[in-house]
């Protein structure tokens, strides 16, 4: 939501960030992102709690101040905490091939924060701000594009996590360029190293918080063409024109709903008297986000079928469109419909949103080829 | 009530499919919405015509379905495909229903956390209306359960303390379940707008046939992985390898029966490629397969749910062996007892074909859900 004095500053409740505010955001250098006092306070309350549990003698709170695995019935101290959590991103933070666009990983950021300002998860204030900040400055986390299930973004977001830390090698892209994140923050007058204190880690990773920022940005790029096509399709055929309206405003939809819920695990729930109790579950699935991005591909196989054979306006004729038309057809399975298990069978079934998002970010781009 | 509740509440739906028709109740859905009022009274639903599977557009099922009334072409436009998608609407809430049955009894036999449906992490986390509905449901299949609590738990003996969390296909289910619940009310929305306006918008009812399609896709995924788990030891926290109930070595068990489930699950994911469109402008005929395609996978989504509850009911038997007086949960008890009115134990290595296709019956039909309906109210 956007703060009435102030048109530059947007502030992030966790409860009203859509997807025309997140392109604001990305798109000004003047605009800064930042907690609303309402969020702080809610998120202050929840972390209370958290430094209740993490005092000596505090009790067993699993999920929360014990380890995992064969720790999980040991309470770890805040400084074993800090001295665990420095070390747990790099087994997450894996991934191959290229790069993911910086735009996308910025984007992440803001996304994370947000969720994080729900408060469920009882992190610092101190760490949203500094998501925040990082994001204010126009800092991209330079992250491998390959890798994730969807069923969390796990290695996508140890790998922004890293940044967030500043950890040795965790590396950025700033003005277009590749560098340590160290170095950009010793530059831009940022803290060099952050410190990941207890569920921290695990906050910023668990949920398919970057699968949200290509399928916001997928459709945002859908939204485009639909501008630029959509008054000669309604005159051509206005069924068409409609179904696709009615479907993306539907994909729309969920997209912002889906910005603003805490994918994460465990949660903090207010049991009165502000006391707080965790309950742990999932909610690192994001099933519907996939679902909407292999939407959003049958709307792109559909509509390149439309454009070659009916768009005036286009440029693109003869084989170089039937070849754009037959890729953007090859797209066409459902990756949300396909699950492979992993880690030992613990995640039995996966989503596959990551690869629908990224599958229906690259037929996207090829319909907007088809539209040059 | 709207139109769509209205439809749903006078039509009978068929108990079986067969390989060379689709169910009688698409046949008669279809009339009702194309015919007049007057009209339809004469009409005597037992006796409406199934559609042969060897009909392939609208115009000719309904020429087949009117032979001696005339209808205008007006009338003609969509109906058919429309017929189709309600009837998918209504059989896939039920199969959605199902699943969750199928989980909870599954959760029984695995002596699962009830941690991961507190309604707050639905409700307060991430409260999409179907995740909400789908975890309802299992807890209140579950009430009363004694097998999964920490005691049933510690009682049975395989865990010896608190779980380190429950695998993902049980643990995520709202989520997964729920999601396909929201695919199905994108397809009721659709069908309700037509319904309204007297018009189908060939385009848009295929989409939401085609993201309900995915949505069946996924729920067969999530349930074979729980089938699976039964089979492996580990992965059932301790139930004996392939849900054998004495004599192992010389009897056999239930490793192929769970690969009956995976070999449907495999046919179910290739359905799910999306309808190309062809046909000229808004021609009704990509909407109409899409139609085809979902009804073909609602009695293939059904078996591999099927496999599940049989499986499930032999493991919820395999604990009430060693557990006699702990209780399973009002849901699911009547559930073992309904099933196992035609469905029996498998104790030593006999033939269970009528036993699966007798599950699959109870599945498809909506029977077994609306037994257990019977008992502790209406599901979601």
């Amino acid at each position: 939501m956007i703060n009435g004095n102030d048109s530059n500053t947007i502030y992030i409740d966790g409860h009203s960030l859509g997807l025309s505010t997140v392109i604001k955001a990305l798109s000004s250098d003047t605009v800064k992102v930042k907690l609303s006092d309402q969020a702080r306070a809610i998120c202050s309350q929840t972390r209370e709690q958290v430094n209740e549990w993490l005092v000596e003698d505090a009790p067993v709170v699993y999920g929360i101040n014990t380890g995992l695995g064969n720790l999980k019935d040991t309470v770890l101290s805040p400084e074993a905490h800090i001295e665990w959590n420095k070390t747990i991103p790099y087994p997450h933070a894996v991934g191959m091939g290229d790069l993911i666009d910086p735009v996308i990983t910025r984007t992440a950021l803001l996304l994370r924060a947000n969720v994080l300002a729900r408060g469920y998860s009882a992190v610092r204030v101190d760490l949203i701000e500094r998501m925040l900040a990082v994001f204010n400055e126009g800092i991209s986390p330079a992250i491998y594009e390959l890798g994730s299930t969807g069923l969390s973004d796990l290695g996508p977001l140890a790998q922004s996590a890293m940044v967030i830390a500043g950890l040795p090698e965790a590396d950025v892209i700033y003005n277009g360029q590749r560098e340590s994140a160290q170095a950009v923050y010793e530059r831009v007058g940022l803290e060099k190293e952050f410190r990941l204190e207890c569920k921290e880690v695990l906050s910023q990773m668990n949920g398919s918080t970057m699968t949200q920022a290509i399928s916001l940005h997928a459709f945002n790029g859908f939204e485009e063409v639909l501008a630029q096509i959509g008054p000669d399709l309604q005159t051509n055929n206005t069924d068409l024109y409609e179904a696709v309206q009615k479907t993306a405003e539907h994909i729309k939809q969920t997209i912002n709903f889906e910005n603003n819920i805490t994918c994460d695990n465990p949660l903090l729930f207010e049991i009165g008297e502000g006391k707080y109790e965790p309950v742990m579950g999932c909610n690192c699935s994001n099933t519907q986000v996939g679902y909407a991005m292999d939407l959003l591909t049958m709307l792109t196989g559909d509509l390149s079928m439309w454009i070659l054979e009916h768009l005036q306006s286009s440029n693109v004729k003869g084989d170089r469109g039937v070849s754009l038309m037959i890729q953007i057809d090859q797209l066409q399975i459902p990756a949300s419909a396909d699950s492979i298990a992993t880690k030992g069978n613990q995640e039995d079934h996966v989503e596959f949103s990551y690869g629908a998002a990224r599958k229906a970010k690259r037929a996207v781009s090829l319909l907007k080829e088809l539209i040059h | 009530m709207n139109k769509l509740d209205v439809l749903l509440g006078c039509i009978d739906f068929e108990e079986n499919f067969d390989n060379e028709h689709y169910p009688r109740a698409i046949s008669r859905l279809a009339l009702t919405l194309i015919l007049e009022e007057s009209t339809t009274q004469n009409i005597k639903f037992n006796e409406v015509k199934k559609i042969p599977k060897t009909l392939h557009t609208e115009t000719e099922i309904l020429e087949f379905l009117l032979d001696d009334v005339s209808v205008t072409e007006k009338e003609r436009s969509g109906f058919v495909s429309l017929a189709f998608a309600i009837f998918t609407y209504a059989k896939g809430i039920d199969l959605a229903k199902a699943t969750d049955l199928s989980l909870s009894m599954n959760m029984e036999a695995i002596r699962g956390e009830l941690g991961a449906f507190d309604d707050r992490l639905h409700s307060l986390g991430r409260p999409y209306a179907g995740q909400i509905s789908s975890a309802s449901n299992t807890r209140r299949l579950l009430e009363n359960s004694e097998m999964t609590t920490e005691k049933g738990r510690l009682g049975y003996g395989y865990d010896k303390g608190p779980r380190c969390q429950d695998a993902i296909s049980y643990r995520a289910a709202p989520q997964t379940h729920g999601g396909v619940r929201d695919n199905l009310d994108f397809l009721r929305r659709t069908i309700e707008e037509s319904l309204e306006k007297g018009a189908v918008n060939p385009y848009q009812l295929k989409y939401a046939l085609d993201a309900v399609m995915i949505g069946f896709a996924d729920l067969g995924n999530i349930s074979e992985r729980r089938s699976f788990r039964l089979t492996d030891s580990h992965l059932s926290y301790g139930l004996p390898t392939n849900l054998v109930y004495e004599n192992p070595g010389f009897n056999h068990g239930f490793p192929v029966i769970q690969a009956v489930g995976t070999a449907v699950l495999g046919e179910l994911k290739t359905l799910a490629l999306p309808t190309r469109l062809y046909g000229g402008k808004s021609s009704y005929i990509p909407t109409l397969v899409s139609g085809f395609k979902v009804v073909s996978a609602l009695e293939l989504l059904s078996k591999v749910i099927a496999v599940e509850v049989f499986m499930s009911a032999q493991g919820m038997e395999l604990l009430k062996k060693e557990m006699e007086t702990f209780s399973f949960g009002k849901g699911t008890s009547a559930a073992f007892e309904k099933l196992r009115t035609s469905v029996g134990v498998v104790k030593e290595n006999r033939y269970v074909i009528p036993d699966l296709l007798e599950s699959d019956k109870l599945i498809i039909s909506g029977d077994l859900v609306a037994y257990v309906e019977n008992k502790i109210g209406k599901l979601e």
